[in-house]
């Protein structure tokens, strides 16, 4: 099933798998406006591109093929920053 | 908490970007004493040679990248297998150089993936899992002459990821593997750590009725309990039986907890004919209707082991709660419900982990029955005396060397109530310390009628000028009230006396658990210079104790 509480559950699944490995203080919020990626985020570069390979590994698992690095990389605005703009972006990109 | 500068540095050195592994190790170790470093990514040569200040280093490679000749191999180039083992010759020699200094947890070469020649790849001198279990092979025979080295197995940090070998993660940003591949590893670092720190539990206590085997022996009789036979349950349950009974050749002890009549589980475990496990197996139990963590206090105090060295396991979880609450230092894991899954789950319990496996551990068991066999002889006789003359106890005194080093750093890490200074040492930090001609270091055994109980003590002096010192008084606690310990102390006046000193000081270095050496230096009638510093006159020296036998090595 395709809608925004699916994509948003494979985010936390994933972001929760990372701060097992990220310090108190560097630990991702699991709520919607976290922002992952922009000036206000956490996570360092290493962080981010774990994050994100990660998130579309469990999607690519759903049958669902998103390449979140290339539309990081070849934008100059990032499309989304927080974890509630990533869902949708997933979401919008699925369909 | 561990002041930072206190702290012992751990050093992580790879070729691949192991960023994923200091930050799981980073967590796990958060208020230990220990550093989680990393050296420059791509450097391992490079970092295997800086001289810095590591307690441990923790080397993983790619065979690909720090072997050329697997390098060419994997491109299925003609490669000579001798040239490559070579280059893990040298490979080889660089750690162990390290290792003279420090620890070093190397991880076993992994394939990198699915490639090679199909169904030749297993053929000698052409395929690449070919090689690559010779080089691994090579590679453990070549760090064996160190203990300070241990080559860590990397199949169980990958069993059961589903995708152990991330190709995108590769791509993006050269991690080889899933995160959970670096989770499990960093859970198995641990446990080696505490391995090494004298820390891995001891004493597995078991419970009976659907534990060790299927149903309630209570209600069906010994007769009625499911275990091996031509029953997938049965068989399930003696599986878990003979991964248990595996245990007993490491060095760690059994006993029993089990809500039930003693003489009809007893019945059991003698006459069913599938039992893999033995009373003899077991260094002691309870099997009574009383409140298991009772029990289990009273088994600990008697097996003479902390709680924090007992694992539970018990099919209940009513019981497993109620032990966990109120013996929080036992190790209470959750337990499957299906029997099918019990061996799997013992074996993924990770607190076996030993960094030696010495000729006592594989007679523990038995060491332990001949010591309740000396306890009920206590019984039996109208003094302590009486009971001292029927034990005939030797104590063999020998040099700390080759051939008992190992056993020597074991206690040195393991013994805590019987420990002057609570020095804990490797075997290099042993060797380094007796290469000053100031220094020597005794083994002692002790053996008596009822059996050989091994090497059982250290005695570690100094003489500087003509004032000795006993730096090291380390005695298992398995020979306590024994006069075992005055023996040590007469030991070490003599051997202080025959290099020269005069007098011998002993200074009592407090901790947790060695409250029990106080009181052996307090009753052994010394002379307290100041509080907890004893001196002991060599010249006239401190009387042997009259019920033992002294044997020196070599007279």
């Amino acid at each position: 099933m395709r809608n925004k509480e699916k994509f948003l559950e494979i985010i936390y699944k994933c972001a929760e798998e990372l701060n097992k490995q990220l310090s108190e203080e560097g630990k991702i919020t699991l709520e919607e406006s976290t922002t992952l990626i922009g000036e206000n985020s956490l996570l360092d570069s290493l962080g981010i591109v774990i994050l994100m390979i990660s998130i579309e590994e469990h999607i690519a698992n759903t049958g669902i093929s998103v390449s979140i690095m290339d539309a990081l990389t070849e934008s100059d605005e990032p499309p989304f920053e927080t974890i509630g703009e990533m869902s949708l972006w997933l979401l919008e990109q699925s369909s | 908490m561990t002041n930072l500068i206190d702290k012992k540095k751990i050093t992580l050195i790879s070729d691949f970007n192991i960023a994923p592994l200091s930050g799981f190790l980073k967590n796990k170790l958060e208020h230990s004493e220990f550093l989680i470093e990393t050296a420059p990514y791509g450097q391992v040569f490079q970092s295997l040679a800086r001289s810095n200040e590591s307690w441990l280093d923790i080397i993983w490679t790619l065979p690909e990248r720090v072997l050329l000749g697997f390098q060419k191999a994997c491109q299925l180039e003609e490669v000579l297998h001798e040239d490559v083992l070579a280059e893990v010759d040298d490979f080889a020699q660089r750690l162990l150089d390290v290792s003279e200094k420090r620890y070093v947890f190397v991880a076993a070469w992994h394939l990198p993936s699915n490639i090679g020649y199909g169904m030749l790849d297993w053929r000698e001198g052409l395929g690449l899992s070919n090689l690559l279990a010779k080089c691994n092979i090579r590679l453990a025979e070549k760090l064996s002459e160190s203990n300070n080295i241990f080559m860590l197995p990397t199949n169980s940090w990958t069993d059961g990821v589903l995708k152990p070998l991330s190709k995108k993660m590769w791509y993006a940003a050269k991690i080889p593997y899933d995160s959970k591949a670096f989770e499990n590893a960093a859970n198995h670092i641990c446990q080696c750590l505490d391995a090494i720190k004298g820390k891995s539990r001891r004493l597995v206590i078991l419970d009976l009725d659907n534990t060790l085997w299927g149903g309630v022996v209570g209600e069906n009789g010994w007769q009625g309990i499911r275990l091996g036979g031509h029953d997938h349950v049965g068989e399930a349950f003696k599986d878990f039986q003979l991964a248990i009974k595996s245990l007993l050749n490491r060095g760690f002890q059994l006993a029993i907890s089990s809500k039930n009549d003693e003489g009809v589980a007893m019945q059991a475990i003698d006459n069913h004919p599938e039992m893999i496990l033995s009373k003899e197996d077991f260094v002691s139990w309870r099997i009574n209707w009383n409140d298991k963590a009772v029990n289990i206090l009273e088994l600990a105090n008697e097996i003479n082991l902390g709680l924090e060295s007992i694992v539970f396991i018990d099919d209940n979880p009513a019981e497993r709660s109620r032990v966990s609450a109120a013996l929080p230092e036992v190790f209470v894991p959750d337990w499957p419900e299906d029997p099918s899954m019990f061996v799997d789950a013992f074996n993924s319990l990770g607190c076996f982990e030993g960094t030696t496996i010495t000729k006592e551990d594989r007679s523990r068991t038995s060491l332990y029955i001949a010591e309740r066999n000396r306890r009920e002889i206590k019984g039996s006789v109208k003094d302590n005396n009486s009971w001292l003359r029927k034990l005939d106890t030797t104590v063999t005194v020998c040099p700390v060397n080759s051939s008992n080093i190992s056993r020597v750093t074991q206690l040195f890490n393991k013994t805590n109530q019987l420990n002057l200074s609570t020095r804990r040492l490797s075997e290099q930090e042993i060797t380094n310390w007796l290469d000053d001609a100031a220094h020597s270091m005794l083994a002692i055994s002790v053996t008596d009628q009822f059996g050989d109980m091994g090497l059982v003590g250290v005695v570690g002096l100094e003489v500087l000028g003509n004032e000795g010192r006993l730096v090291d008084f380390v005695l298992s606690c398995r020979v306590m009230g024994r006069q075992v310990e005055e023996t040590l102390l007469h030991i070490a006046a003599s051997e202080l006396a025959r290099q020269g000193a005069s007098t011998m000081k002993i200074a009592y270095k407090a901790t947790e658990r060695n409250g029990p050496t106080l009181q052996i230096l307090e009753n052994a009638k010394l002379e307290e210079i100041e509080p907890h510093v004893f001196r002991v006159n060599c010249v006239d020296g401190y009387e042997k104790p009259e019920f033992v036998s002294l044997n020196i090595c070599g007279n």
